[in-house]
């Protein structure tokens, strides 16, 4: 039992659950059956941080207090280690933790109590809530608090959101075979030759490319490009015929 | 008081008792006294009779309610021996418990009241918001205004709910300090009088394993 803890052994595996710094500290005062107002500051110190140790090496979270608490162990340690004008009286630097840890354990002797009070009265079954039957119309009185209401106007405002979502514009992409089909003679006309796949990888959208590809089969059939490849399965190459052929005429030839 | 005027009160408090009984027993909600005088239109003095008699009832053997006073009123509760009876029959296993940082904070709000949360971090020396947010949404703490320092931080105090819930009639039934205080500055006596719980930081530990068997007279 941790009762049972040497002076100076390292804290048992078994880490009870703390609510705080100052029940960590409480414990080990307990454990080292020392006065809260009389603390062996260097060896509670000692403990309290290997106890954080311990608590990390199994990855639980230290909160932040308690590096708070340690921090502030190490810094009455060290304010004790300084060696005191001789004659003048100097306050206790551990005055103040002590005061403080007094205060905690009366709170926490007092929890232990509603606790106790609390797990007794657990076994008394009162009548449930129920509501009375009541007739149409007939009004309830509620008491609410503040933050009732808050919460309420919070809920129906959530609940006006989900009814009401904002209008939802969808922009719709549109690609035109007229506009693939310019585009594709462009790139052909400047590079003479072009590999197919290489034009079609560039599109950003599967529509894009299903149009980018109609258009490529319509440029074929009005003998304006001419497609080959090497051998089977090789890339697929555009070249431009001699076919004379303007711009103008996809135009007035291909609506949206 | 003579002899036909307490002959008198026994009548009209007989008169009383079945009504009362019918009214505790619908009630989720202790009913204050004043209200079931009102209600049942009886002397206030008849009144406290039946609700002995009816309480003097209920406490005799063989019997599966009692009547407690509690938050300022009456209400019926059945006894602690048919705990276990009435889980199995409603099929709860575990209560909702609160954890030892929950009732830490609570002792803190009952006995400092009205008090700010910047001030239970002070005792605690440990974050209390999400703590706090529990209780309140127990509804065992509420708000009591704001206090009217720098960032006007709330102000929080105990509920009926929880004079309910800790079957106090009222806060001065709340177990005094200084009570517990006994023994604080000498830690040795304390571990002697904590060791026999074992470890007392695990308290919540136990949550519905054991509970005593018979409940003490509390809060009556």
């Amino acid at each position: 039992m941790t009762d049972e803890v040497p002076q100076t052994a390292l804290p048992p595996v078994s880490l009870p659950a703390f609510s705080g710094p100052l029940d960590l500290l409480l414990h080990l005062i307990r454990v080292n059956e020392v006065s809260i107002t009389d603390i062996p500051i260097a060896r509670i110190t000692e403990q309290y941080t290997a106890y954080l140790d311990a608590m990390r090496e199994l990855d639980l979270d230290v909160a932040s207090e308690y590096i708070v608490m340690a921090a502030e162990l190490i810094q009455i340690k060290s304010r004790m280690l300084l060696p005191r004008p001789p004659g003048v009286e100097e306050a206790d630097p551990r005055a103040d933790l002590a005061q403080r840890l007094l205060e905690y354990q009366r709170f926490k002797r007092s929890a232990e109590t509603l606790h106790a009070i609390d797990t007794l009265r657990g076994g008394l079954w009162p009548r449930p809530e129920t509501e009375a039957p009541r007739g149409e119309g007939a009004e309830e009185t509620l008491e609410v608090s503040l933050f009732d209401l808050i919460e309420t106007f919070r809920h129906v405002t959530e609940e006006y959101r989900l009814a009401h979502p904002p209008a939802l514009a969808i922009h719709h992409l549109r690609f035109s075979v007229r506009d693939k089909m310019q585009e594709l003679l462009d790139r052909v006309e400047a590079a003479r030759t072009m590999p197919l796949l290489e034009f079609l990888g560039q599109m950003r959208y599967r529509a894009e490319a299903v149009t980018a590809f109609l258009a490529c089969l319509e440029l074929i059939r009005l003998g304006v490009i001419r497609v080959f490849q090497s051998h089977a399965f090789a890339e697929i190459h555009v070249r431009r015929t001699e076919l004379p052929f303007v711009s103008e005429q996809i135009r007035d030839n291909y609506g949206d | 008081m003579d002899h036909s005027e307490r002959s008198g009160r026994a009548r009209q408090s007989e008169r009383i008792l079945p009504a009362l009984e019918a009214v505790l027993f619908s009630s989720a909600r202790p009913v204050r006294e004043k209200e079931l005088a009102e209600l049942l239109e009886a002397d206030p003095a008849d009144l406290a009779e039946a609700l002995r008699n009816l309480a003097a009832g209920a406490e005799a053997p063989g019997r599966g309610l009692r009547l407690e006073r509690v938050a300022g009123g009456w209400r019926l509760v059945t006894r602690p021996e048919f705990d276990s009876l009435l889980r199995k029959f409603h099929d709860v296993t575990e209560r909702s418990r609160l954890s030892l940082a929950a009732l830490e904070t609570l002792a803190i709000v009952a006995y400092r009241q009205p008090i700010t949360l910047p001030e239970i971090q002070e005792i605690r020396s440990v974050n209390s918001a999400s703590v706090l947010k529990t209780l309140f949404e127990k509804k065992l703490i509420t708000t009591a205004g704001k206090k009217p320092v720098v960032g006007t931080p709330f102000l929080y105090r105990t509920t009926q709910e929880f004079l309910v819930r800790f079957g106090l009639n009222d806060m001065t039934e709340l177990p005094k300090p200084e009570d517990l205080d006994a023994d604080l500055s000498a830690t040795v006596e304390a571990r002697e009088i904590a060791a026999p719980t074992a470890a007392p930081p695990s308290i919540h530990v136990d949550a519905g394993a054991e509970r005593e068997p018979e409940l003490p007279e509390a809060g009556e």
